[in-house]
């Protein structure tokens, strides 16, 4: 078991405590149960013995004393925390960027293409089928998405969530980008985003028609550029080879594109050759993955608290059979192999245990504390020698029978070493890549009124920075980006990669926004879709208004959605402020105010966390929250060093 | 009766064997039969025989004419033997009516332990009661003494079941007064006491009944036994219980007098046979120094009843 370790190895030094409690503690000293009678002294005379005060202080045996600091020894290592270190769980890490350059001119709507079932399909869907076919097979590469038109502009920065890649790829439309065809000017913008990648293998594919038509860089000379900084580029041409006129495939350019880097031209139809293109960059460029290890630890501070109850079990056990037996008395009592009843296990499903079939353990524990109570009573063995009518009158020393004597302490420890082995847990294992938080959708306001400075530098930017902090805050949970202003738009979907929600949030400015006004009901819902799609979560709600026309559709989507929404307006404290305040009571919002440090964002990140997630991993574990009853333990344990602190062996039977 | 509250006053309530009962004392006036305290003694009797005191006393059938002792009636000095023979006798007669009975009766902490059926102190209680119903019956005197650890209760002799009842009505007291809750320390002292108190009342051809377990007899006790058997008959009634003669194996057990306990290992083999012979010598003793007084033991256990074991003693064969 070289896979063992201690987490807390220095508590070992709590070994010689027992010598403390030996030492310090004063003797303990049981008073039984005696029968008063008039002849002591004679007996004592007889028995060469002196009468003690009562109660003696009990010596143990050399096998209880190695027994107790068998016991103690486990609990020490328990308490020293031992951990099992588990096989290590990779994660693997991209290091190949892949950019797609997706063409959106308007020959794209071009119905010339023939998909796999032979219909007759627009050139985008058929970009679309492909790339999705495509980013299936991309696990583990981070994708960026450009598309081009008139204009080229990057849909997506670099990202691990290929998901978001087909979900902002299934948005894009013919024409969004204008109704030309910018190639060479695509070339160039994927050149600049590969400037700002730290990533070797660089890897362009473009998915095109190919005939440039508005591009201030012809794509040959891209292409150069290109070669130079190392990027292979891909082309796959869609569209009719042999149409013509405007919306021809030049095929011929984008060959040259894709000699020049030595990358591959395939046509979209052509299976063998996009095949060739997968195995290219599957072989060629050998997958370069980085893993990130993590080795979990698994607690097994039960273990030796196992051993330290079924040995003191045990010996207490064979103590009482053998006196059983020595004394051959009547046989027939409790046998401690009870058959189990199930439904006690069943109760107790609601407080969680990992181990909830260990909590019979106490069945046996209870039935030998029971034994052991029933053979520790004095006198009980006066009973078959005094006539019970008498026997009622002549107890002496009952006064003195304390409550809470060495039996209840070990009932007691054993009671909470079943627990303790049983390991209850209230909580689940933060999984090492944590992403089990809830997802939150941040909803932000662009507006021109967003652009106001008097939070400096403006309310927008501002706001852009709190969210930047927040995403940083919350690591790689789930977020997803909701701008609204006349009207809604999610601008990402809700993804682990804070940094492509990040970007887009700082880019948002009120002239990207096609109309002006207040969609917030509008924009509420969406976060709900997104939220709903990634299995729950909360609402940041970053505005500086909201219009009165809207409340009456915001109260309307409060009562269709429970999701919580916060409310963290960039503005000053003032009228506005309250205004906000006072309409956002129809969403039941509570407020986060803006504060010069990072305690709101702090305090978002953590009321976000613990929103009502719907979905969690089955593969998460169960924290084991019983190691904290092993100081518990330890002490009680401790308790058995006192001198006379023992289990009172029975007084005949 | 277990399981009953411990209440002392109540005497109905009083457990049987724990406690004496006034119906038990009551109904030993019936069961007082079978023995005698008269000289004429069944053959098997302790009171017959060679070694056994002839109960003495005032009466018309002449015994023996012996010197004088001191403490014999002058009345019953016999001048024509004395002018014969110029030492003093007396005439012995036996059977004396007005014989008065002094009872002795134990009722001490030492008393209050009882492993079978009964307490020592219910069956010195039962001891007494029978002892004086049948001098009752007998038509004799009867008195007693009864005594505890503080107080010593005299009742003087007379011919009447009012005295009868006034002695059990003491002795129920002090029975019932009995507890080890109650805080009472031992006095082993009393028992000095009580002879002393007896030696004075006793003048001369009383019949004495001890009726005790023997617990805290001395040098001095043993004096005044003599100097009182001297003058009286003396009868002892050994009250003791099976525990005090012998130990049972029964493992480990704690004893426990005024708060000191004792753990022993009756197991044990040699332990067993020590406090056996133990009780045994020192029983032995006892008997021994009364016989050389004329004084009968009569050993009362607590797992009989007292009536047969007096009758046995005294009895002989049952009589009807």
């Amino acid at each position: 078991m070289s896979n063992l370790t201690l987490a807390y190895p220095w508590l070992l030094l709590l070994l010689p405590l027992p010598l403390l409690a030996w030492w310090l503690l004063p003797p303990h000293s049981e008073p039984r149960r005696g029968l008063v009678v008039p002849f002591l002294t004679r007996l004592a005379r007889v028995a060469g013995q002196q009468p003690g005060n009562g109660a003696a202080v009990a010596r143990g045996s050399v096998w209880r004393s190695l027994v107790v600091s068998l016991c103690w020894l486990c609990c020490v290592l328990a308490v020293a925390r031992p951990q099992v270190i588990e096989p290590p769980v990779t994660r693997e890490l991209p290091v190949r960027d892949l950019l797609l350059a997706v063409d959106l001119s308007g020959s794209m709507a071009t119905r010339d293409f023939q998909d796999t079932s032979g219909e007759t399909v627009d050139r985008l869907s058929a970009v679309k089928a492909v790339l999705d076919d495509f980013l299936a097979r991309r696990q583990g590469d981070r994708v960026g998405l450009i598309f081009f038109g008139s204009a080229a502009f990057v849909q997506a920065p670099f990202t691990e969530d290929l998901q978001v890649c087909r979900e902002l790829l299934g948005e894009a439309q013919v024409r969004m980008a204008g109704p030309q065809t910018a190639f060479g000017d695509a070339l160039g913008l994927a050149i600049n985003v590969f400037e700002r990648s730290t990533v070797q293998e660089r890897v362009l594919i473009a998915l095109t028609d190919g005939n440039d038509t508005a591009s201030q860089v012809p794509p040959e000379k891209a292409a150069q550029i290109a070669a130079d900084k190392g990027i292979v580029i891909h082309t796959v041409a869609v569209g009719d080879p042999h149409a013509a006129g405007e919306d021809a495939l030049d095929e011929v350019a984008l060959k040259k594109v894709s000699a020049a880097t030595d990358g591959l031209y395939s046509h979209a139809t052509d299976r063998q050759q996009l095949e060739a293109i997968y195995e290219q960059l599957d072989a060629l460029e050998t997958r370069k993955v980085e893993t990130l290890s993590h080795r979990p630890r698994r607690d097994v501070y039960w273990w030796p608290l196992t051993l330290s109850l079924l040995v003191s079990m045990a010996y207490l056990g064979t103590g009482l059979a053998l006196r059983r037996r020595l004394e051959a008395r009547r046989s027939g009592a409790a046998t401690l192999a009870a058959a189990a009843p199930m439904g006690l296990v069943t109760a107790l499903a609601q407080f969680h245990f990992i181990r909830p079939l260990w909590l019979l353990a106490l069945l046996p524990a209870l039935l030998l504390w029971w034994a052991l109570q029933r053979q520790t009573d004095a006198g009980r063995a006066w009973r078959g020698i005094i006539d019970p009518h008498l026997l009622e009158f002549l107890w002496g020393g009952e006064r003195r029978q304390r409550r809470f004597g060495p039996l209840a302490w070990i009932g007691l420890s054993w009671l909470v070493l079943v627990v303790a082995i049983a390991g209850p847990s209230w909580h689940h294992e933060p999984s090492p890549f944590a992403d089990d938080t809830a997802a939150l959708a941040i909803v932000l306001r662009v507006a021109p009124s967003m652009e106001t400075e008097d939070v400096q530098p403006s309310r927008q930017v501002r706001a852009a920075l709190k969210v930047h902090e927040l995403l940083k805050a919350r690591g790689n949970a789930r977020a997803s980006l909701i701008a609204y202003d006349g009207t809604a738009h999610v601008v990402m979907p809700a993804t682990g990669d804070a940094g492509i929600v990040d970007n887009f949030a700082r880019a948002l400015t009120p002239e990207v926004m096609p109309e002006s006004g207040d969609a917030a009901a509008e924009a509420l819902a969406l976060a709900d879709q997104t939220l709903a799609a990634a299995g729950g979560g909360s609402i940041v709600w970053l505005t500086d208004s909201i219009s009165p026309e809207q409340t009456t559709a915001i109260a309307q989507w409060r009562k269709n959605s429970a999701t919580p929404v916060r409310l963290w307006p960039p503005l000053l404290p003032g009228g506005e402020r309250d205004d906000l305040e006072a309409a956002a009571r129809a969403v039941r919002a509570s407020v986060q105010y803006l504060t010069a440090d990072d305690s709101d964002v702090q305090s978002l990140a953590n009321a976000a966390r613990f929103a009502p997630a719907i979905a969690t991993d089955e593969d998460t574990r169960w924290a084991e929250s019983g190691y904290w009853l092993t100081p518990l333990i330890a002490a009680m344990m401790l308790l058995f060093f006192r001198r006379g602190w023992m289990i009172p062996r029975g007084i005949g039977t | 009766m277990p399981g009953q509250p411990r209440n002392k006053q109540a005497e109905p309530a009083a457990p049987a064997g724990a406690y004496a009962r006034m119906e038990d004392l009551l109904a030993m006036r019936h069961r007082a039969r079978g023995f005698s305290f008269l000289p004429r003694q069944p053959v098997h009797s302790l009171l017959a025989g060679r070694h056994n005191s002839r109960l003495r006393g005032r009466g018309l059938n002449f015994e023996e004419i012996r010197r004088y002792q001191p403490g014999d009636d002058i009345r019953q000095i016999d001048w024509k033997v004395t002018a014969r023979t110029r030492r003093t006798h007396s005439r012995v007669f036996t059977e004396e009516r007005e014989r008065s009975t002094l009872l002795l009766v134990d009722q001490r902490m030492s008393m209050f332990f009882g492993s079978r059926k009964r307490m020592k102190s219910v069956t010195a209680a039962e001891a007494a009661a029978l002892a004086a119903w049948r001098v009752l019956a007998q038509q004799d005197r009867v008195g007693a003494l009864v005594f505890n650890d503080h107080e010593l209760v005299e009742v003087r002799p007379q011919r009447s079941a009012a005295t009868v009842m006034r002695i059990l009505q003491h002795i129920l007291k002090q029975n019932h007064a009995l507890s080890l809750q109650a805080g009472i320390r031992g006095n082993p002292g009393m028992l000095n006491e009580a002879l002393r108190h007896c030696d004075r009342l006793a003048k001369h051809d009383n019949l004495v009944c001890i009726i005790s377990d023997g617990a805290g007899q001395d040098e001095e006790s043993r004096h005044l036994l003599t100097r009182i058997s001297h003058r009286n008959d003396v009868l002892f009634g050994f009250v003791h219980d099976p525990l005090e003669a012998e130990l049972p194996a029964a493992g480990p057990l704690v004893f426990e007098a005024a708060g000191n306990q004792l753990e022993v290992d009756t197991h044990h083999q040699p332990l067993r046979d020590r406090y056996r012979e133990d009780f045994e010598a020192s029983r032995a003793s006892g008997r021994h120094f009364l016989l050389q007084r004329e004084t009968p033991v009569i050993p009362l256990s607590t797992d009989e009843d007292v009536a047969d074991q007096v009758r046995r003693r005294l009895g002989g064969v049952r009589r009807r």
